[in-house]
């Protein structure tokens, strides 16, 4: 697709128009519409990772005044488990604790004191058992496992595995001239958003609706889940989504967490209540990003093509399954750790194992990237160690590998230019840009030394299900203004602003006249939820085909009322012509199709028209991915294991950039949110419960941190993308971890770190062990 | 139950006669420390008394010789005071200290009352020579900093006692420098961290401090390293110092005994550019 | 108890308890719910209010203590009707998304403002080293404030 560009709205650095009313503090947020009339819902919980619970005493607390309940496991009035795919997470913990955010009681009373004052009333008796927190150690046949009764697993200790074998590896490692071994082991992360997770729920006595307000990422996901907790058909049950501060995956899971204990205590008690997490309780308490071992053996011609790989992937499931697949269906954080194993590479010869293996951790969830962030840290990892194998350039290498549409992905998936192959062009303009001369700021000390690296990734846009797709409704008014409804929620990345433009653009309205109201079950359809870098493409071709519809009908309208066939009436700016030169304004259209049983409302619905389906011979995935390259160039001080970032260059190939400034903000807040990944990051635990539960010690880059930050946006057109569009919400993290690394390598002369977070303590101790000749991580 | 109480003493006599009549009372200033800890549970109820308003304690002024400044004053106050040209050691510590919000709020003294091993600015004290006089209903004691800090969270300070003033004195011609390493740039902890003062004479460093932090339960003063630099110039004092290790640091932490020394290295070398600056008479 | 702050330019009387936080005073007795709440152990930055103009945490500052001192939120800058300029070099930069940490890094950048009109990038820094940021990677926030240099300090209105 060419460049635009006759479009109006398409491609414009527009400001999103949430942007003033969050400066001025006028945005609502659900914390913010707390009154004091409303109970302090409360959840209790036993301060343990693993434990028998023997016996849980809630007399005490229910007689503190001020306090209108306590519900402990008993009193649950329908489903007692819960799960965004697999009902199994506990609302409340009746017998056994598997980790420390499994709840023994929830409390209402009347303000917060009261509520905690209740909640160390609550008296409990456990028996402590052994906690599991490596899931390599989980495996062990000594060890127990952490589930005995699974609903789906039973007591298997093996949450999902999932495969891709294609080709035959044995006889690529055979003839292969270079092997490559190596383990590589990333932390649990934590989202760190700033608006702690929260909830207010409301029974509705006059109509019987549990409303529920939270900060969620996917209304539709969280009623499904969550109807069945309150005995209430999904019709009676409302969720709406405010403004969220801040989800990275995290709150698809986090709001049901929250939900039930507001939802539950506000049916109990017929009050509204408010719930809320600490943000010491959102670190304890809600998912992670999953923790992976990889075990990485590639093996290469020595051209340096990539000829096989064989790798084994662990991942910290934690205690409950969140992330699975639908029901019955392939874990999707380890699925994709399959898919994109190979990178952006073609590779004939595969064989990927990756398990999610119980523990008792906080359960492994969504978190921004989902999977390739882990894997990519390996096997970029390993190619750049190829190219320093075979003295090749780290761009040369890749190009040799990439995918192209001769050379289809490691899972038989054919992409051609139509899709949009970007990824040759990343580098290439990563890579000039880091030739760029570049000195850093503030004299450079004896002890520091210079170092560059980069990585690619490869990331799709959706979610490999043949179910994966979006529906919309979008209304005309009488007025020729436009509502857009929709349950995508806006949590920062400009959704409603580029929805907005879509709508415009492809009604011919002006862009302030169209309307996204916030999501709220009850009003819009579902446009899936709002992950996988997908709201813009699926929720925008939703959009399109709704508008299509539209626009199709007030054609058919305007062709009767004057008198011709359809096909002679023409609409550009608002105004239809019809063949005899009368311009009728869309305003006199739509009262014409109001006339004639014409809708003025639309279902918009899009599937990506590619047969998707991925099993373990593989099978296409996703109908378009996003390619890019991260550089990175850093000083290294080898006396301390500081690292000081000099410059950032990021080129992500995001098909089209229906708002570079929204685009840009998605990939500078990618890199940083990554290169914490790389640098500060990681959930530490003592007996498995978070032991770095806040800000302080939990440390995320800050203003100080930032190096020069260049971000190359690169628009190799998806056919299938509205206006050419593909996701970026993901992209910009995937390929910082092991872009540093190399960095690192480069600078220490040769310091492999195959252990992220890369702080001082890591990076120095690795400096040691090479010097001593040992194994550095 | 209250999250905390709080009195109001108008004037610092006020201030020690509640502190003598009620011990369980705690001096509170920035609550940077403490209203923290409120927050995290893990002080229940306390009885706070603000000192952060008393007038007695928010002079800043030079006498005799030594820069003065009351144990209310913030971080920014201190550093909006042009006498502290003359350490160059406060101004890098203040441009690493926490952040900006932060010292608007917490104080020195505050800091110094809750003793931790990583404080950045107890370290510039020690450096420094710093003394403080504590004050009670029965009198005043002065207490130089090298004896301030018993351990982690502990001090000599006895509960009816305030910090009402620090002093540290103005030497002309001392260089100093204060280097950190955290896990980031700005407001983070210090993993291990080094002030050093000195005086140079014909180049030779002279009377030099070497003041270590985030390593042991307080911060101390290395003697056998300042025994080695003494004499030597800067660069000297580096190469001498270069695999060497201060045998008063027990880190708990294996990877602290690569860096101690190199920080350590890197405060003495930065000093040396880093000459007081003031209008010494 | 009854207490006296000013808050944005207009003497107060609130009724609240000696432990009242001044951020729960702001947000739950005066219904300024412009400042947020996240970490509350003073790291984050969310709750920045200026203090006699100076940047402090909210959310460890007891509201006793800030009686007879200027306590400015983000409502004091602007509403719909006004848009301080802060305000709108924000949202023409791209700085905001989830807005979350928005008013904070408002409020932190017009003291700097206000007091040095004319930062260097390094003072920018500095400034706002103590508020952080989840989503943006602080590039375009640190756009908005360079943007505004070199500042005018705006007229303050009689409110109330």
């Amino acid at each position: 697709m060419e460049k635009s560009r006759k479009e109006k709205y398409i491609g414009r650095r527009m400001p999103r128009r949430d942007a003033l009313v969050k400066a001025q503090g006028r945005a609502k947020y659900t914390a913010d519409y707390r009154t004091a009339d409303m109970l302090w819902g409360k959840a209790v919980f036993s301060g343990m990772a693993h434990a028998r619970i023997l016996r849980v005493d809630a007399a005490k607390a229910e007689a503190l005044p001020g306090v209108v309940c306590v519900m402990t496991a008993k009193d649950l009035p329908a489903a007692k488990k819960y799960g965004i795919f697999c009902a199994d997470k506990p609302v409340i913990a009746e017998n056994m604790i598997l980790y420390e955010g499994d709840p023994i009681a929830f409390i209402a009373a009347e303000t917060k004191e009261i509520a905690e004052e209740a909640a160390a009333l609550i008296e409990a008796e456990y028996e402590a058992l052994p906690v599991v927190e490596d899931p390599r150690e989980a495996l062990r046949d000594d060890v127990p496992p952490i589930h005995e009764n699974h609903p789906v697993t039973g007591n298997a200790k093996v949450m999902a595995e999932v495969t891709l074998d294609r080709g035959d590896v044995d006889a690529a490692f055979a003839e292969a001239d270079i092997i490559l071994e190596d383990d590589f082991e990333t932390p649990q992360i934590e989202h760190v958003y700033l608006e702690p997770d929260c909830c207010i729920a409301r029974w509705v006595d006059d109509t019987d609706v549990l409303e529920i307000v939270a900060p969620q990422q996917a209304v539709y996901s969280t009623l499904r889940a969550l109807a069945p907790v309150f005995g209430l058909p999904e019709s009676r049950v409302r969720f709406i989504s405010p403004y969220v501060g801040g989800g990275f995956g995290g709150k698809e899971d986090s709001c049901c967490d929250l939900a039930v204990i507001a939802g539950l205590l506000a049916m109990k008690t017929r009050r509204k209540v408010y719930s809320e997490f600490t943000a010491e309780e959102v670190f304890r308490y809600t998912g992670k990003r999953h923790g992976s071992y990889v075990h990485h053996r590639m093996a290469a011609t020595k051209d340096g093509r990539v000829i096989g790989l064989d790798i084994d992937i662990i991942l910290d499931k934690g205690a409950y399954q969140s992330m699975s697949g639908l029901t019955g269906g392939p874990h999707a954080v380890a699925q994709r750790t399959v898919l994109y194993a190979a990178g952006p590479y073609s590779v004939e010869n595969v064989r990927i194992r990756s398990r999610a293996v119980f523990t008792n951790h906080p359960y492994g969830a969504a978190m921004r990237g989902f999977g390739a962030p882990q894997i990519h840290f390996a096997g970029e990892s390993q190619m750049n160690e190829l190219a320093h194998r075979l003295n090749m350039d780290p761009v040369a290498i890749r190009k040799l590998n990439m995918i192209t549409p001769e050379r289809p992905t490691s899972f038989g998936q054919v992409l051609t230019e139509e899709n949009g192959l970007g990824l040759e062009e990343c580098m290439d303009k990563v890579k000039a840009e880091l030739d760029k001369p570049f000195m850093p700021k503030h004299p450079v000390r004896p002890s520091q030394r210079r170092g560059m690296g980069l990585a690619a990734y490869i990331y799709g846009t959706g979610m490999p299900y043949k179910s994966e797709g979006a529906m919309c409704v979008v209304h005309v008014n009488r007025d020729a203004s436009v509502e857009v409804g929709i349950s995508t929620t806006e949590m920062g990345q400009g959704a409603q602003t580029v929805m907005a433009q879509i709508a415009a653009e492809a009604l011919g309205v002006p862009v302030e006249t169209v309307n996204v109201p916030l999501p709220d079950t009850f009003l819009s359809p579902d446009s899936g939820p709002t992950v996988a870098s997908r709201s813009t493409t699926f929720v925008g071709n939703a959009i399109l085909d709704a508008c299509r519809k539209l626009l199709a009908g007030f054609t058919e309208a305007v062709a009767h009322g004057v008198g011709c066939s359809p096909e002679e009436v023409t609409y550009a700016k608002g105004v239809f012509a019809a063949p005899d030169g009368q311009e009728i304004p869309l305003r006199r259209a739509i009262y014409m199709a109001a006339t004639q049983a014409i809708p003025q409302s639309a279902v918009g619905i899009w599937y990506p028209p590619v047969d998707i389906g991925f099993g373990p011979k593989g099978g296409n995935s996703m109908h378009t991915y996003s390619f890019g390259c991260q550089g990175i160039d850093l000083l290294l001080d080898v006396e301390t294991g500081e690292i000081e970032l000099l410059r950032s260059v990021l080129a992500c190939d995001i098909g089209h950039a229906l708002n570079p400034q929204l685009v840009e903000g998605q990939m500078e807040g990618g890199a940083v949110m990554g290169l914490g990944y790389a640098l500060t990051e990681g959930v530490e635990y003592k007996k498995g419960v978070v032991s770095n539960d806040s800000m302080k010690d939990y440390v995320i880059l800050g203003f100080k941190d930032l190096p020069q930050m260049t971000s190359i946006i690169v628009e190799a057109a998806n056919c299938m993308g509205p206006f050419g569009a593909k996701g970026v919400g993901e992209p910009p993290l995937v390929a910082t971890a092991p872009a540093v690394r190399e960095a690192i390598r480069n600078a220490s002369d040769g310091v492999k770190l195959n252990r992220i977070p890369f702080t001082p303590e890591r990076v120095i101790t690795g400096i040691y062990k090479a010097k001593e000749g040992g194994q550095t991580s | 139950m209250k999250k905390f109480s709080l009195m109001r003493p108008q004037t610092l006599e006020e201030a020690l006669t509640i502190l003598r009549d009620a011990p369980d009372v705690l001096p509170l200033n920035g609550g940077t420390d403490l209203m923290v800890d409120v927050n995290e549970g893990k002080l229940i109820s306390p009885r706070f008394m603000y000192i952060g308003g008393l007038p007695e304690l928010k002079k800043i002024e030079v006498r005799d010789g030594t820069l003065c400044f009351g144990g209310a004053v913030t971080y920014t106050e201190l550093g909006a005071c042009p006498d502290i040209s003359a350490f160059p050691c406060i101004g890098q510590a203040l441009s690493n200290l926490a952040s900006p919000p932060i010292r608007n709020m917490g104080t020195p003294a505050g800091n110094m009352g809750t003793a931790s091993p990583a404080g950045d600015f107890n370290l510039i004290l020690l450096a420094l020579g710093a003394e403080a006089d504590l004050v009670s209903a029965a009198g005043m004691r002065t207490v130089p900093l090298s004896e301030f800090y018993l351990g982690v969270g502990k001090t000599v300070r006895e509960k009816s006692e305030l910090i009402a003033e620090i002093r540290i004195p103005l030497v002309k011609g001392q260089h100093s420098a204060f280097v950190k390493l955290g896990r980031r740039r700005g407001q983070d902890i210090s993993r291990v961290s080094s002030a050093v003062s000195y005086l140079l004479d014909e180049g030779r460093i002279r009377d030099p401090r070497i003041a270590i932090g985030a390593v042991n339960a307080v911060p101390f003063r290395s003697g056998t390293f300042e025994e080695i630099v003494s004499g030597k110039t800067p660069d000297e004092a580096e190469a001498a110092l270069e695999g060497a290790f201060p045998a008063e640091a027990n880190p708990r932490r294996a990877y602290k005994r690569y860096v101690v020394t190199p920080m350590v290295r890197r405060a003495i070398r930065e000093a040396q550019a880093q000459e007081g600056d003031w209008q010494w008479s | 108890m009854v207490m006296r702050l000013w808050v944005n330019g207009v003497e107060k009387e609130v009724q609240a308890e000696e432990d009242t936080m001044l951020i729960d005073l702001l947000r739950d007795r005066l219904h300024l719910t412009g400042t947020k709440k996240s970490c509350c152990s003073g790291e984050c930055g969310a709750c920045t209010v200026l203090v006699d103009g100076l940047p402090f945490r909210s959310c460890i500052t007891p509201a006793l203590v800030c009686e007879g001192r200027r306590v400015e939120t983000i409502e004091g800058l602007g509403d719909a009707a006004h848009v301080h300029p802060i305000q709108q070099a924000f949202v023409d930069a791209g700085a905001v998304q989830c807005g979350f940490c928005t008013p904070g890094m408002i409020l932190t950048a017009k003291a700097l403002l206000e007091k040095n009109p004319e930062p260097t990038e390094e003072e920018i820094v500095e400034a706002m080293s103590g508020n952080f940021c989840r989503c943006t990677g602080y590039v375009k926030i640190l756009d908005a404030v360079r943007s505004l240099v070199p500042y005018r300090p705006q007229e303050k209105e009689e409110k109330g």
